[in-house]
This record gives C-alpha cells, structure tokens and sequence, in this order.
C-alpha cells in the first residue's frame, strides 16, 4: 500500500494522477513574495494539467525518451511543472542552478558538456540579460530553448506516449562532486518512489501534512525531501526564495505558522541564521506549536546550533521534540537516515581527540569534549554498513569507519561515468558475497541502537550553508585570477570560525619571478572576486606564501590538512596574508 | 518600504563608515583594508554576506531596503550614495 491508499502506484506520476482525480483543488504548490504574500497557487489538477501539456509540448519539438532537458528556473513553482513535464515526455529532467551573474564561470558549462542536453528550458522570470548570456555562450551546442510560461500553443492533442516504467531513468541530479568534473547521479522512477515512501515513513506524515520550504528546488534536499515529498504524501509545499529566506529568516517562520505546515527542514545554517537574525518585534504573535518535523540535513548537525534555537524559539511555542536530523545524498535519491519523529534530537559527548584517530570514547575532560548528534537510524528498506575503507572488511558496532549504504533508493550510479560508477556504487564487503554498496566518503559509527553518527569525511569536500564546494575548485579558480599564482600550487581548507560555522582559507603559492613586483593587495582581491564569482563564497583568508611553501607528497600532490595544521599553528612561511 | 519615513537620515559618508566597520567586523579584518570603491566580489563579500550588509543598513536606517539595492550599487561607496540620496528624497522626518 503506497501514500495514496491503493495498490501501490510505480511512479511519482501515477501518484499525481491519482491525487488529481482525487483531491483536484487541493493546494499542490505555492510560492510566496519576497514579503511573504502568495504569489503563486496551484492545485493537483492544475500541476498534472500544466505538466502534460508541457509534456506535449516537449514530445511536438520531437523529444524522444531519454534526450536531456535542462532546467533553469529561478525559485518558483513553475519549475515543477516543467519537471513533471519532462517526466510525462520521458524526457531526462536535469535542474541546474541558474547563472547569477552575466559570464558567470559557474558549473553550468561542464553540466551541459557532460549530460548533452537537447533542451534548455526556463522560464520568463528568468532575467532576459542573463537568459540572453546563457544562450549566447552555449550556442554552439544546438540547444533548443524554450520558455516553459511563454503560452506557446501546443500542436498535438492526443495523449502522451506510454507512461515510464519504473526502471526508466526520470532525472539527474548534478548536486554532488566538482565543477569541474561534475557527475550525474542517474535517479529511476523506482529509486525516486521508493526514497519517497522511506521519507513518508520517516516523517510519519499523512496526506493532510503541509510543508514549507524555501531551500532550492535544484538541490535534492529542496527538491524531493520537500517539494516532491509534499506531493507524494498529499499535503502540498508552499515554497519561498532562498534568497527570501536570507534576507528575511522570520518570514519562513511566519510561513509555518501560517499554512498549517506540520514540516519544513533547512541545513544547519538555517536554524543558526534565525536565532542571530532573532528580533522579537517582528515575531510578536508567532506560534510554532504546530510544526511537529523540523528536520535538518544537508550539513553537518551542530548540538549547539539545536539547543540555541530550542531556547530562543520556546517562547513561541517550539518544541525540541519536532528535531528531526536526517542524512543523505544525492547518489541514494537523498535520504539514508532519520531519527524517529517525536523524539527530538540525540546527542552524545564523544572525546574530539578520539574521534581525530578514528576511535569513539568518552571524553578525557572538557576540553576533549565533542557533542555529535544521531542522524537516526537507516530509512525503511534501507541498509547501512560502517565499514573500513581500506581493507573493505565491516567494522564492529560502535567502531568508526566509512558509511556504506544499500537499497531500492540507491541511484543506478553517474551518468557516462562506468569507472567512477564502479567505484562508487559497486563496493563490496569483504566476505559477504557480491552484494554492491554505495560508498557515501564519510565517516560515521552506529551505535548499540543502530542510530548513525556522522564524524567526518574521507575526501576533502567543504560543506558549506548546505553545498558542496571542492577544495581543488576553489583552487583552480584561486589560481586563474592571476599570473603570478603558480597552477597546482595552493591548498584551500575549511576551518571553524567563532560561530562553529565553516570558514574557508586558501593558501597560495607566489611565482617566484614575480614575487617582489606582485602587488599582493591587488591580487588578492582578483583572488576574492575569482571565487565569489565562481562559487557565490566569501574566502575568510588569503595568505601567499613563497615557492614550495606548500607542503606536497613525493609525488607532487598538494597535502591540504598537512597546510591547514602548519597554517593553524603559525609554521607555514607566509609572505602575506588578507 | 523605500520613500517610507526613514527614523534616520544619513549622509553618503556616515553611512560609508557603517558599511567599513560592518564588513570589518563581519569578515574579521581590518578597518583599512575594505576598499569601499572596490566591487563587493572583490572584498570578498558573498551573496550571504552582502544580505548580512543590507540588513545592517536597514537597522541603521530603520527601513526596508530590496537586495536590488546591491545588485545595482555593487560597491560601499556607491551603495551609500544611492542610500543618502533616497533618504534625503523621502522627506522630513529628521533624525
């Protein structure tokens, strides 16, 4: 038995059928101002209406199942109905975060040499100089754009091809791994209804479960946990900017209370963000008591920032028992882990120095003390393995060592990409047969209960407001801000800033020719611009260090904790630093 | 909402010293090294820390302010002209 109550349906699809027939006026999707009001509202009927016809539209301009369409929406909900749309053409729907600048050196570039796509779509709210851009700088690849609102009329009438089986691929997700190299996460009809139903489960919703969300519709966390999840489950997902958010965090809490929603989640940042931006005249009447899942996830989950937000939102009717921390990635659809809803979060005070080595053990005093908070226990239908990441052998229960994750959520792997697909999703436990597992790169125990622990990660990846950011990025584009950089020379590490949020450092090589004529001020701040533009990050220090300051193994390979540690503790030879 | 009564009417150069401390403090450097005619990409201001700035100009001001507003006057210095301007248009209310 699905969300829906009849004999399971095996897509999203047959689900937005069914809540059309069945609920056709219910609220599917709304999308609210800057200031709050609603802008947007539309109903089941509307949203399976709208996406058949764009649909249409897509299999009239000859769309063949499995062409790519790219998605370049702003935040709203036309977004979805393009979605859906590429869904009922069997067309492979891959978001993208729009461009926010004109010759933005973003990711978009390499997402469209990678997945080839043969449609761009978007929509009119996107800004026409940048639309205008983007078209101009892809125009050698043949792309057919179209503008999802536009009132285009459709030339068929007849009904859409045969509806996707569940093996069929429905969309990619471009959320995880480098710009430079992006990687498609390949996610199945199947893999997408089966994650769905586990976050049903886990958030134990029912079909009058609203939601509310403002995280972006292009990321998997806003996407499927959010948006999809709403409408799967039957509540409905009433959407804000991003944007919106940052620059107003009470009009999210506003939006809770307002539309009943029973859940609404962010990444850590979020909950941090709305206790500093606190004003109590601009909460005055503001109740909480409603919102039974706030969940957190696509970042680390600090005890601190929780038990900050429990305290300054008790006052407005919060209660800590809503927490519901949460893990995943993009390459398991999204969701791996939950804590059981209702129970409010776990902690455990662990000792820091322990945990470095990979060991878990009581604090030796207070200042060993480390609190890490359970991310709850492996989804329905959903195995984890901690297991060690060299000898492949599974680790003792309460024993640290790399997530492994198995399941009919677990995506089919990257799209053109046989050997890193192998790699990452065809792991196998020494000893336990030919079984394939997802290797998640971080670092994590479970313990007697079975509730996982996230510790760290294997790879270098700095998370950051809830994304990615690779150190090798950031240093590429560190790197091409200046001549006098020298290409393969830097290291850029993530550390703890006052707050316990994550602040990045580069460290740069000079070139030695050029080290006493380089204005260093100057370049600096070609460095800062480099990667604000690239990356929308704000670099908290730049230091330049002579020629071969930069630590490097035999091989050439640029060791970045080696750097963070020298740099921490004073060692490294720093010639300047901004 | 701008052309509202702003509580306080700032010149361009009050509210340039704001913006300096402000960032200063925000990105933990000195005073001396934020350019205020700089682009805010190049003092290394990210979307989320010029949201933290506007929000601060709003409190200064006690008004409204759009994120246009950054979009538009990508620099301290022009930022604070176009600030000084719209509270100098929108009436008496003295500070």
């Amino acid at each position: 038995m699905g969300a829906t109550g009849s004999t399971s349906p095996s897509t999203l699809l047959e689900v937005l059928e069914e809540r059309a027939a069945r609920q056709p006026q219910a609220v599917a999707l709304r999308f609210l101002s800057d200031h709050g009001d609603v802008q947007t509202a539309i109903g089941f009927e509307e949203l399976r209406a709208r996406a058949a016809r764009f649909g249409r539209r897509l299999a009239a301009a000859g769309a063949k199942p499995l062409d790519r369409a790219l998605l370049l929406f702003p935040p709203g909900a036309e977004f979805l109905v393009a979605w859906f749309g590429c869904l009922y053409a069997r067309v492979v729907a891959v978001p993208i975060m729009p461009p926010r600048r004109v010759g933005a050196r973003d990711a978009s570039m390499n997402i469209l040499e990678d997945c080839k796509p043969r449609f761009a779509v978007t929509s009119q709210a996107f800004a026409s100089a940048l639309r205008a851009d983007v078209v101009d700088r892809t125009s050698h690849l043949d792309l057919e754009w179209m503008i999802a609102d536009d009132g285009a009329a459709i030339e068929t009438q007849g009904p859409l091809q045969p509806a996707p089986r569940p093996e069929d691929i429905a969309f990619l997700q471009y959320t995880s791994g480098s710009t430079s190299t992006p990687k498609g996460v390949v996610v199945t009809h199947a893999n997408l209804l089966a994650n769905l139903e586990m976050i049903r489960l886990a958030f134990a919703t029912t079909p009058r479960s609203h939601f509310v969300s403002w995280v972006p519709l292009y990321h998997d966390m806003g996407l499927i946990l959010n948006a999809l999840q709403a409408i799967y489950a039957g509540g409905g997902c009433t959407l804000m900017s991003p944007a919106s958010f940052q620059h107003r965090p009470h009009l999210w809490l506003r939006a809770i209370q307002r539309f009943g929603a029973e859940v609404s989640g962010a990444p850590n940042f979020a909950y941090e963000l709305c206790v500093s931006r606190l004003q109590p005249h601009k909460l005055e009447g503001l109740d909480l008591s409603a919102w039974k899942v706030a969940f957190n996830a696509a970042e680390p989950v600090r005890a601190d920032t929780l038990r900050r937000f429990a305290q300054a939102f008790a006052p407005y009717g919060f209660d800590p028992r809503a927490f519901l921390p949460c893990y995943g990635m993009a390459e398991a659809t999204v969701l791996i882990s939950a804590a059981a809803r209702g129970r409010g979060a776990k902690i455990r005070e662990v000792s820091k120095a322990a945990l470095a080595s990979s060991c878990v053990a009581e604090r030796a005093g207070a200042e060993d003390g480390k609190s890490i908070v359970s991310c709850g226990k492996a989804a329905a239908g959903a195995r984890i393995a901690i297991v060690d990441p060299v000898a492949g052998r599974r680790v003792a229960t309460g024993g640290v060592g790399e997530i492994w994750a198995r399941g009919p959520h677990v995506a089919e792997g990257y799209w053109g990409k046989p050997a890193e697909t192998r790699e990452t999703f065809g792991a196998v436990i020494s000893g336990e047969g030919a079984a394939a597992w997802l290797r998640t790169g971080d670092i994590g125990f479970l313990d007697d209960a079975g509730e996982l622990f996230v510790a760290g990660r294997i790879k270098d990846v700095i998370i950051l407001r809830g994304r990615n950011h690779y150190p090798q990025d950031i240093e590429h584009s560190v790197q091409s801000a200046s001549g006098a950089l020298r290409p393969g020379h830097g290291a850029a590490f993530a550390i703890e800033a006052a707050d316990g949020s994550e602040a990045v450092v580069v460290v740069q090589e000079i070139e030695r020719a050029l080290r006493h004529g380089a204005d260093l001020t100057v370049i600096a701040a070609d460095v800062r611009e480099a990667v604000a533009e690239a990356h929308e990050l704000s670099l908290h220090r730049v230091v330049f260090v002579p020629p071969n300051a930069v630590p490097k193994t035999t091989s050439g390979k640029v060791q970045r904790r080696l750097t963070r540690r020298l740099w921490l503790e004073g060692k490294l030879e720093v010639l300047c630093q901004f | 909402m701008i052309g509202s009564q702003p509580a306080r009417r700032l010149d361009a150069e009050a509210i340039v010293a704001h913006c300096i401390g402000f960032v200063a403090d925000m990105l933990e450097r000195s005073p001396r090294d934020i350019d205020p005619h700089a682009k805010f990409a190049r003092i290394g201001l990210d979307s989320a820390n010029s949201v933290q700035l506007l929000v601060s100009l709003e409190q200064l001001l006690d008004q409204e302010l759009e994120p246009d507003l950054i979009a538009e006057h990508p620099t301290i210095s022009s930022l604070a002209a176009r600030l000084a301007e719209l509270g100098a248009h929108s009436g008496k209310a003295g500070s």
